[in-house]
């Protein structure tokens, strides 16, 4: 016979067997275990007719105030004693005097039904006296209280002082486990069944014994995480791997900024409006920068603005202050970073990138934010022309994945030609997402840069809002972790 | 950009052709605007601010005339002299006025509102908020005088009725009472006391850049235009009377000057100068920057679809540009004109000669491997702003002297450029208090501090900043993790007993990454959970990744 047993099962089972017969209670002590799991393995193994529960039936009796009180004599000896007082004999009158009437009742009638009396004529004459010690005896048991199996008390007695009222009697159950003999003949030759698959159930051997209980496999699993990527940040990285793919270079500029890179280099006016607060973080602190080690370039810079310099432009006309260039602010773009690279790298062929933070005065919204990145690229070629901008821009959007593109002439005071370029994606139809041009002539002469240079620069995160199918910027930082934990990866 | 309101039945009537409104809108993407309809008779026009010409309708039908080959080249305007004149003592705070007048214009009530419109938005973007220039538009026939005087006026001491009101200022009360005074009036007065005044006679017919008089009040109705710019640039003053005039005298109006005669007779000019300028644009040059083979017919086409007279000359064209066409600083702006003629989408885009690949950076692959490896290692990457609360990183003992902070900022909760991300990851921590635990954070990015040696007085870091929370989280459940990964980076690292204001004395290590201290681990002092409402424990460490990428590495 092979009925498996838990490991539960197995401890019970073999207490019960050396304790026969017991309570829940001492088998809850014996093998510490809780006693409501002891019940729910009781309940298997009689279920499995390995042990069985026997319920036994028990009275308890108690003295009440009544049995209290004629504990040491009963009426009825009360009233032997008067009868002896008064040599045997008295009137049933004077019995009533010394009793009252209602014990005196009590105490005839029940010395009567003894046969200790006999009453003639009004007179109560006494024929006998033996002690009821055994009503007595138990009557004393009673005050503390005594249990009996049900059937084994003394039926009379009980019967008596019951109608008497001088014990209550009340009714109990208990329940008693024992084993079976199926039960000892599987305790002889143990299947357990485990739960746990564990080593050493493994490297003992033991597993030859046992059978591993079935889970419930349809059952939903416990949520566990796995740590991840930020969606966005992975964006980023794989533009930044298409553009090495391109054969780019990354360039550098500063988060913290002086006008004169941000702006005055980039042919914008000193009093151009994107200059002014509402377009532009201006910094409190630190508030001034430094232009000495460029001279030679700050030099040009005057020029141009103020008459175009050797560009053959017009210029701005007006009167160029070095001091609104030192001016610190915040990056409003990373054109900045082309500027800087092209003053250094002079020399075609060039294609470099960057990809960084920018800042702008917008309030928060789920269309914008103060910060967000931008990529900025730059291509010079000795013979490059519009044609090899637009060509090179759509080569960036098909390694992206987006096929469609449209160009429209758009103003930048750093570009000419300037183009506005929309990208269409499924679903959400034209949107635009760049800007680009060739460098202007102006710009290129403050540089010093003889060749000419496609450029353009774009936020990315309208791109990444799209592909993600996001509708507001502000998910791309959020730091809730509810969400950033389910959301579903993006592998198509 | 600037966003203006037309109406199309205007514009239809000023073009000589109805157009189809997607047709209208696609010849408008080619010129550089944004069509959005509103209804069938009003259109939203955005247009890029380097066509201060085109900020309303006439300005529209006159490049679109030409887009439709309607009309080519220059058009020709009335112009004819008039017997007004301005006597000018130039105020020191706004030296420079022009003054020119329209005929036959028959203003009715849409065309005030454009014009108003139009007005408005040169002020805004051509005319820098009223300081370098601003416009003033009168009804040439309510002019109590044809001799005009432009001077500086003791504002206590002369008085007038200020545009669409009835009760009589002195030009004080304009600026301390009126909402134009309040917003415009500090812009040109001098010394707390004297302002520039044009007048009519003895009459006050503007107070630029403020307020008009109501006396010479426009309304629909008018017919003739007497028109004042002012302002601080003289170039751009006589660009803009070039501009709104022939603005003005595109359905018809013919264009009357005005002299300008300047204190002690000493000098003088006639405005509108409708100055039109000469560019050789080099055919070469014109192919080059476009990359293509186009013949000097072609590119003299184009100019004229463009508005511009042009000339073939040997190799070059010799290109005239109108008076209002203030955006061409260089031949390369004809250059975009011609693109723009010939359409963008027109052009076929060509690929540069190709570049064989470039490795990623060592910063990045540094950065992407550390990434994959605290992943692995259970941690959620977090993306945090960069901008941050310099309140907050004040509390969490950051030095006022490192943080970089903000003239402008929009909110006090973004005033600064975040030093450290430690403040940032206790408040996400914070905020994802009801998740299963453990949280296990982390984000990778740029700090900046402020470095007096440096040109941008600043400095820049990458640092990783990493957090354990959990209801039971000790150092090493951080510890372990991340000397993991450093080492499995290559480098070798040890935590040595220190002590940091964020964490408790004896669970606190700095990191030391081949020999250089680069960071900080411990657990959370609870008085600081406690204040920022953290009810579980936390260990937290932030490193200096900065140049790691530069360090030898353990094969």
């Amino acid at each position: 016979m092979t009925i498996p047993l838990s490991e539960g099962e197995y401890k019970v089972l073999s207490q019960l067997a050396k304790l026969k017969k017991t309570k829940l209670d001492e088998l809850a002590v014996s093998t510490g275990l809780p006693k409501s799991s002891i019940a729910a393995y009781i309940e298997l193994l009689a279920s499995k007719g390995l042990a069985k529960i026997i319920e036994e039936k028990y009275v308890r009796i108690e003295a009440t105030e009544e049995g209290r009180k004629w504990v040491d004599k009963l009426p009825e000896e009360v009233l032997v004693d008067i009868l002896k007082e008064k040599t045997g004999k008295a009137s049933i009158d004077d019995v009533i005097r010394d009793l009252g009437k209602d014990l005196a009742s009590i105490a005839l009638s029940w010395a009567r039904r003894r046969g200790w009396i006999k009453i003639k004529n009004g007179m109560i004459e006494l024929v006998g006296y033996t002690e009821p010690k055994e009503v007595k005896e138990f009557l004393r048991k009673a005050l503390k209280g005594l249990t009996l199996r049900k059937g084994e008390e003394p039926i009379d007695i009980v019967k008596e002082l019951k109608k008497r009222k001088m014990i209550r009697i009340e009714e109990l159950t208990e329940k008693f486990v024992e084993i079976t003999s199926k039960g000892i003949e599987v305790l002889h030759k143990p299947i357990l069944e485990v739960s746990v698959l564990t080593s050493d159930i493994i490297a003992t051997g033991k597993w030859r014994t046992i059978r591993l209980k079935p889970y419930n496999v349809e059952a939903e699993p416990p949520k566990v995480y796995p740590g991840r990527k930020h969606f966005f940040i992975e964006f980023l990285e794989e533009v930044r791997r298409i553009l090495h793919e391109m054969g780019f270079t990354e360039m550098k500029s500063y988060y913290v900024e002086t006008e004169f890179w941000n702006f005055d280099v980039l042919f914008q006016a000193q009093d151009h409006p994107a200059r002014e607060v509402h377009d532009t973080f201006h910094l409190k602190y630190p508030s001034k920068g430094s232009i000495d080690a460029y001279k030679d370039i700050v030099e040009r810079v005057k020029a141009v603005h103020e008459h175009g310099g050797m560009s053959g432009s017009k210029g701005w006309g007006y009167k160029w202050d070095p001091e609104i260039a030192k001016r610190l602010i915040l990056r409003s773009q990373t054109t900045s970073a082309s500027a800087r690279y092209l003053y250094y790298n002079k020399e075609p062929p060039v294609r470099a990138y960057i990809i960084g933070k920018v800042f702008r005065p917008d309030e928060i919204s789920a269309k914008r934010l103060p910060e967000f990145y931008q990529f900025d690229g730059i291509v010079m070629e000795e013979n490059l022309t519009f044609r090899h901008l637009l060509g090179i821009i759509r080569e960036f959007f098909t390694h992206l994945g987006i096929k469609k593109l449209k160009f429209k002439p758009g103003y930048f005071p750093f570009t000419e030609p300037s183009v506005e370029g929309y990208v269409y994606i499924d679903g959400l139809g034209w949107i635009e997402v760049f800007g680009a041009g060739m460098f202007r002539p102006e710009v290129l002469e403050m540089l010093g840069v003889k060749h000419p240079v496609a450029a353009w620069g774009m936020g990315l995160e309208r791109i990444a809002m799209a592909f993600y199918g996001i509708n507001d910027i502000r998910l791309l930082y959020t730091t809730d972790l509810s969400m950033l934990r389910t959301m579903k990866a993006k592998w198509w | 950009m600037p966003v203006i309101r037309i109406y199309k039945h205007r514009l239809d009537k000023l073009v000589g052709r109805t157009l189809n409104v997607e047709e209208l809108a696609e010849l408008l993407f080619n010129l550089k605007c944004e069509v959005n309809i509103v209804d069938e008779n009003v259109l939203e026009v955005e247009l890029n601010s380097d066509r201060p010409d085109m900020l309303m309708t006439e300005g529209i039908a006159r490049a679109l005339k030409g887009l439709l080959e309607l009309e080519l080249g220059i058009p020709e305007y009335k112009v004819a002299n008039t017997d007004i004149v301005v006597y000018v003592d130039p105020p020191p705070t706004r030296p420079y006025i022009a003054v020119a007048t329209i005929h036959n214009v028959n203003i009715d009530y849409e065309m005030l509102e454009e014009l108003i419109q139009f007005q408005e938005k040169l002020h805004t973007t051509y005319g820098r908020m009223r300081r370098r220039i601003a416009i003033g538009l009168h009804d040439l026939d309510k002019l109590p005088s044809k001799t005009l005087y432009y001077r500086e006026v003791d504002v206590d001491k002369v008085k007038f009725i200020p545009l669409h009101d009835y009760r009589e200022y002195t030009a004080r009360e304009v600026i301390e009472n009126t909402k134009q005074g309040k917003e415009y009036g500090h812009i040109s007065i001098r010394d707390n006391k004297y302002h520039p005044m044009l007048f009519s006679g003895d009459k006050v017919i503007a107070m630029p850049p403020v307020i008009n008089a109501d006396i010479t009040r426009v309304e629909p109705g008018t017919k003739n235009l007497l028109v004042d710019v002012t302002g601080t640039d003289k170039r751009y003053v006589e660009e803009t009377i070039d501009i709104i005039t022939t603005m003005l005298a595109e359905s018809g109006g013919q264009i009357g000057r005005v002299h300008i005669i300047y204190r002690g007779e000493k000098s003088s000019e006639v405005y509108p100068k409708l100055r039109t300028e000469v560019i050789k644009l080099n055919v070469e040059y014109a192919r080059r920057v476009l990359g293509l083979d186009i013949s000097a017919k072609d590119l003299k086409h184009h100019l004229e679809k463009m508005r511009f007279n042009a000339k073939i000359g040997d190799g070059y064209v010799e290109v005239t540009i109108p008076p209002y066409r203030v955006d061409i600083l260089h031949p390369i702006d004809l250059v975009e004109d011609i693109a723009m003629s010939i359409g963008y989408n027109n052009i076929e885009p060509l690929l540069p000669s190709t570049m064989p690949p470039t490795p990623l950076p060592p910063k990045y692959r540094l950065i992407n491997t550390l990434r994959e490896l605290l992943i692995g290692l259970g941690f959620q990457e977090l993306h945090l702003y960069m901008l941050t609360s310099s309140k907050s990183l004040v509390k969490i003992g950051v030095n006022e002297e490192d943080i970089v902070r903000i003239a402008n900022p929009i909110t006090e909760e973004l005033d600064a450029l975040r030093p450290t991300m430690l403040n940032q990851l206790l408040i996400a921590l914070r905020d994802n208090q009801h998740v299963d635990m453990p949280v296990k954070i982390f984000s990778i990015g740029d700090v900046v501090v402020v470095d007096e040696e440096k040109e941008t007085k600043t400095n820049e870091k990458t640092i990783l900043t990493i957090a354990y929370m959990s209801g039971k989280a000790s150092f090493e459940d951080l510890q372990a993790p991340l000397c993991t990964a450093i080492r499995l980076l290559g480098f070798e690292v040890k935590t040595i007993k220190a002590k940091h204001r964020l964490t408790i004395d004896g669970r606190t290590a700095s990191l030391i990454i081949n020999n250089v201290n680069r960071g900080f681990i411990g657990e959370v002092k609870p008085e600081i959970l406690e204040e920022l409402g953290i009810k579980y424990p936390v260990v937290i460490g932030e490193i200096d990744l900065t140049n790691l990428w530069t360090t030898p590495v353990k094969q």
